[in-house]
């Protein structure tokens, strides 16, 4: 952000202003509570913008995670005697361990599993927090729970708290910042774009979703002890079902994309149920809260935040730290070893059903190390059948796929990726709610080294990671001839233009090996020969290619070898001339 | 004969992707007619405009006279139009006859009595099917998938059918059956549009014929006419033509070209 | 272990496990034919409960009451259907399922405005009286729990597997692009489907509220134990849904029983929570999963 110029700067630092503030100019003790109620719920608001919005996992049961950090607080400071703030953190790290825990297996189904899960986990926590009364006090809870300390500094009164609330509002804010503009940011919205293609070069699906999962849980941990410490108390009733509502429906008011519109969610959220108070209609708070999620999310589903963004985005087409670099490197000028044997991928006795059709019947054949190899037959043959199995797309019913050695036909297609195998798609994925540089940003995953925890707290390396991953992208779409186009949304490019930037995405891989389906599908004849010339430099650069296309004069004219199937089964393979000649193949495609 | 279906410059895609630019046909009464194509010039997209699962964005379809680019699928078929679908897609964990009665959904009037008369008529046809009546569909073999499709598609009583790619993944003897069958279907009185990427079957039963290239027609006429058109090889094939193969060898040069000036590689 | 005990405690499960498997089946039903997960299944049973104890309440005649209870559900449905799943069929599946509990969230809030936080009580339809089977003392109005579960199972299951209609719902469920080549009209089946199972939803809470009074946040267990009925069953087979509803309903009661009344939730949640965990976790580690995945 340039402080000089941008004037969201100078509404931050306002807003600072009025928060450091408040206190001041409030006294009252309700003002106060408020803010604090406000502050706490906000954080636990923000960190639920990154599961709802950014990984999109409904969790119906968020406040269970609260529950967590304010009886771990309450229990370690009252029963063994923590510093509160040791007692927070410790807190935190149950809670995430928790999140982590149930997480991990349920978010690799699809659906909204976690929406119940996160649902019974706040019921079974209410329970338990209600039954074991030795340990929590029952129904009626702990009480006497001291005020906040920070490692022996006690927090004195409750505007001191206040302070430390909106710190803790001010770190989370930043945390869920930084993972918006950083490489976890982008993947999310890959994922949220085609889970298809996200997978093809090598993100993990399940795992960005735990990654949120447990940011959030630990951040609503955190609201949880700090509540905790407000209220001197702890009891069932204090994050209740109404409580995970209420976050729902702040995330939802203040936008679903958006990160201090948590904050802002929060803050109309309390201020409607103490208004509703106010009117003594406190009844009334379920209604308007239902009544509101349903009416914005059809009506304005980016919310408050979501319409005020719109206009900056307008005025300043800020997305991430992708620099708008021109491309310095010459393209095309290193080349890579061709080390290891001769053959990079094996396919022996490959087969596919479904139900009682055959779609790939025991299909073998290898693909030089080095070639481009090119797999034909008319539709229905089975061809991109099989390109999906050996990307990972589409599980074996027999036979074996070796890729450098190792057998790869068990690995989902994100671990097919990270092993080296880039891939393109003959419907054209590409993630279109990000930039066309941030598209083949998104291709660098396999090679990046910061991990989740680097990102939240944008330690240096991440920073330099970034402006890397971002030179990176425009030397490739330099090389594929699209070098000032990093900044434009693919939707705005021409047809050809859009796939080119798809083969730049996979070649940010560095894959050893290259899948195309279909690459010159609509496109037309100059557009094709720039193609088959791309494709050339490719290979010059050491990247083997297996390309599925119809059109025979790509094939005839780029490929060293051919493979040609007809009925799931591959009916003859050899050099193109030879194949061309071959009675069979000519009965295949024109009919006999 | 009256045309029965009139599509006249049509454009349609899928989100910001255009497939169809401007394309205009026609299909008479009585007649067979074959939509050729090589993949991903636009066959599919076509008749799912006419079908109305995709909006044609500009250009007007009429079936019989009447205007259908703006109705609903539903409407459609209640006007005389059915499709069977690339690859099938029959209801596989349901049984064949089950597939057959749905097929009669669509159609306005007659009740339980004529759905089993249209439904007998239908066993007749393909006996087969009667055998395999109460089999799950995705049990069937390909060529009985598609006996079951075609099937399933006339319990519609369509005064037009849509076929896209019957003979996709059958075998040569099956493809044969098929084929003869729409012929039959044309002899009793049918109509047919039919999109195949097996140029020779086609045209070999066709009255007339179109050539879709990157979703515009590149050529029309009789089946005759295309057959003995080298035009038609090069539009989806890129086979014989010297246009194709001068671009072939632009490519092999290329190819030389890189080749020449590799650095040399290590090998381990 | 006494059998009559056994007995006791399953057969009464087995009528909470009723109701389950109603909400069960509206789940894997409007999930088939919208692709949503629709969390106000369960406060349509609680709105047919509330409304039948509270009409009965005022002296209206229990037949009208039980009327208007399944009425009102219909009308929930279809209002919920043609306002807030129809517009926005095409918008991501996730706000969908948020916009569905938006809806939940709204019905359970404007039951407690009408009617308050306290229970309402009623009596059975034929009186409170008891009847002994295979050992068990079990409430009259257990019969007409068992009767209405039956009648309606049995319905849904001729009305899928013998009508032009359940056929369409089917193809739906398999697939909904050849569904409409068929002619289908698929939104007008998925408003039918929503207004049966608001209807039908109703009438499960109607016959369960002499058992188990009825109170404005009744619906959120409702929904989650039939939830955990239609997962468990897979989401795609109202058969399934039905077995593991019924099943959860026996178990939950032997749970509370046999360890005690408040562990009972604990172990019924629990084991949902654990069931979720190993389906998750145990099949699918890093590999491709075997079919098309699950869906819901």
């Amino acid at each position: 952000m340039d402080l000089g110029r941008d004037p969201r700067a100078g509404i931050l630092v306002a807003l600072l202003f009025a928060i450091a503030l408040y206190p001041l100019l409030l006294r009252s003790d309700y003002a106060l509570g408020a803010a604090i109620t406000v502050g706490t719920m906000a954080i636990a608001t923000v960190g639920f913008v990154l599961l709802l919005g950014y990984a999109r996992q409904l969790a119906i049961g968020q406040a269970a995670f609260c529950t967590i950090g304010g009886y771990g607080s309450a229990l370690l400071v009252i029963r063994a005697q923590w510093d509160p703030f040791v007692a927070m953190i410790a807190a935190m790290g149950v809670s995430m361990t928790v999140a982590y825990l149930v997480g991990r297996p349920i978010l690799k189904l699809h659906g909204f599993v976690l929406a119940m899960a996160s649902l019974a986990l706040q019921l079974i926590l209410g329970f338990v927090a209600t039954e074991w009364s030795e340990l929590t006090g029952g129904a009626i809870g702990l009480s006497g729970v001291p005020r906040f300390a920070i490692l022996g500094w006690q927090v004195g009164g409750d505007r001191a708290l206040f302070y430390v609330v909106w710190c803790a509002v001010a770190l989370a804010v930043l945390a869920g910042l930084n993972v918006d503009r950083s490489r976890i940011g982008r993947e999310l919205r890959a994922i949220a774009s085609s889970e298809r293609a996200a997978s093809s070069i090598g993100i993990d699906l399940g795992q960005a979703k735990v990654q949120m999962f447990v940011l959030s849980a630990g951040m609503a941990s955190i609201a949880g002890s700090l509540t905790v410490h407000y209220l001197r108390l702890m009891e069932p009733g204090v994050f209740g079902f109404q409580y995970s509502l209420n976050i729902i429906t702040a995330v939802v008011i203040g936008g679903l994309g958006s990160i201090w519109g948590g904050v802002l969610g929060a803050g109309i959220i309390i201020g409607l149920r103490e208004a509703l108070r106010l009117t003594s209609q406190p009844s009334f708070e379920g209604v308007v809260m239902g009544a509101l999620t349903i009416v914005i999310l059809l009506l304005f589903p980016r919310g408050v935040a979501g319409g005020i963004a719109d206009l900056y985005r307008i005025a300043t087409r800020r997305v991430s730290d992708a620099t708008e670099k021109r491309a310095t490197a010459a393209p095309g000028d290193a080349f890579r070893d061709l080390a290891g044997d001769d053959s990079i991928l094996t396919l022996d006795r490959v087969a596919r059903r479904f139900g009682n059709l055959v779609a790939v019947d025991k299909v073998g054949f290898t693909v030089a190390r080095g070639s481009i190899t090119a797999l034909i037959g008319p539709n229905g043959a089975g061809k991109t059948t099989l390109l999906n199995m050996i990307s990972g797309d589409q599980p074996l019913n027999g036979g074996e796929i070796r890729f450098n050695g190792a057998r790869i036909d068990r690995l989902s297609a994100h671990r097919v990726a990270r092993r080296g195998i880039a891939r393109t798609f003959q419907n054209l994925e590409l993630f279109d709610t990000m930039t066309v540089a941030e598209n083949v940003m998104c291709g660098r995953t396999r090679h990046a080294g910061t991990n989740v925890a680097a990102i939240v707290a944008r330690l240096p390396g991440v920073g330099r990671e970034e402006r890397k991953m971002s030179e990176e992208a425009e030397r490739w779409l330099a090389f594929v001839g699209l070098g000032d186009a990093g900044a434009r949304w693919p939707n705005t490019l021409a047809f050809g233009h859009q796939r080119l930037v798809e083969l730049a995405r996979s070649l940010a891989l560095e894959p050893d090996l290259l899948l195309l389906d279909e690459p010159a599908s609509g496109l037309n004849d100059s557009e094709t020969e720039q193609l088959a010339d791309l494709i050339l430099r490719i290979r010059a650069r050491g990247i083997t290619i297996l390309l599925v296309e119809h059109d025979i004069r790509l094939v005839m004219g780029l490929a060293d070898h051919v493979v040609v199937m007809n009925h799931g089964e591959k009916i003859a393979e050899g050099a193109p001339a030879m194949v061309r000649a071959d009675k069979l193949v000519l009965s295949a495609y024109l009919g006999a | 004969m009256e045309t029965l279906l009139d599509i006249a410059n049509v454009s349609a895609g899928y989100g910001r992707i255009e497939v169809l630019h401007g394309v205009s046909l026609n299909v008479r009464a009585g007649e067979i007619v074959a939509l050729l194509g090589a993949n991903g010039a636009g066959k599919t997209t076509l008749l799912s405009t006419a079908m109305g699962l995709l909006p044609a964005r500009t250009g007007a379809i009429s079936f019989a006279e009447t205007p259908i680019q703006r109705l609903d699928t539903a409407a459609i078929v209640r006007l005389g139009l059915a499709l069977v679908p690339e690859r099938r897609e029959l209801f596989g964990a349901m049984n064949v006859e089950e597939n057959l009665l749905l097929g009669a959904y669509g159609v306005a009037g007659g009740g339980p009595a004529s759905r089993r008369a249209d439904l007998e008529a239908q066993y007749e046809l393909f006996p087969r099917l009667k055998e395999r009546r109460r089999q799950l569909a995705h049990s069937l073999s390909g060529g009985e998938q598609q006996m079951a499709a075609i099937a399933r598609a006339l319990m519609a009583r369509p005064r037009l059918l849509l076929l896209d790619e019957p003979s996709l993944g059958l075998a040569p003897l099956i493809i044969e059956q098929i084929v003869q069958c729409i012929v039959d279907m044309r002899d009793r009185g049918g109509t047919i549009l039919l999109v195949e990427q097996n140029a020779r079957a086609a045209l070999g039963i066709a009255d007339r014929g179109y050539v879709i290239e990157n979703g515009r027609i590149a050529l029309s006429g009789t089946a005759s006419e295309l057959l003995a058109d080298p035009a038609v090889q090069d539009a989806y094939l890129g086979g014989q033509g010297s246009t194709a193969r001068a671009m072939e060898e632009r490519i092999r040069a290329r190819a030389a070209y890189y080749a020449a000036t590799a650095k040399p590689v290590a090998r381990r | 272990m006494e059998f009559a005990t056994l007995a006791q405690f399953a057969l009464s499960g087995l009528t909470t496990g009723c109701v389950y498997a109603l909400v069960a089946i509206g789940f894997v039903l409007c999930a088939n034919v919208s692709g949503i997960v629709n969390f106000a299944q369960g406060e349509y049973v609680m709105v047919g409960g509330i409304v039948t104890a509270g009409l009965v309440a005022m002296q209206v005649p229990l037949y009208a009451a039980i009327l208007a209870a399944i009425l009102l559900g219909a009308a929930l449905g279809f209002l919920q259907e043609r306002l807030t799943v129809a517009p926005i069929r095409r918008a991501p599946l996730f706000l969908q399922a948020t916009v569905a509990l938006g809806v939940a969230v709204l019905i359970r809030s404007v039951a407690l405005v009408v009617w308050g936080k306290d229970p309402y009580g009623m009596s059975g339809f034929l009186g409170d009286d008891v009847f002994l089977l295979l050992g068990a003392y079990l409430p009259l109005q257990t019969i007409f729990v068992w009767g209405a579960t039956a009648i309606f199972l049995g319905a849904t299951f001729w009305l899928l597997k013998y009508t032009e209609l359940g056929r369409a719902i089917r193809a739906i469920a398999i697939n909904p692009r050849a569904a409409r080549l068929m002619g289908i009209k698929t939104g007008r089946i998925s408003m039918l489907v929503f207004i049966a199972s608001g209807a039908s939803g109703a009438l499960g809470g109607a016959v369960i509220a002499p058992i188990t009074s009825a109170s404005w946040d009744a619906g959120l267990e409702f929904g989650v134990k039939g939830f955990t009925g239609a997962i468990i069953g897979g989401f795609r087979s109202p058969f399934w849904a039905t077995v593991a509803a019924l099943g959860l309903g026996v178990l939950e009661s032997l749970a509370a029983g046999y360890v005690s009344s408040e562990a009972k939730d604990i172990i019924t949640y629990g084991l949902l929570l654990l069931y979720l965990m190993i389906r998750g976790g145990v099949f699918t580690f890093g590999g491709r999963a075997a079919a098309a995945a699950d869906q819901h």
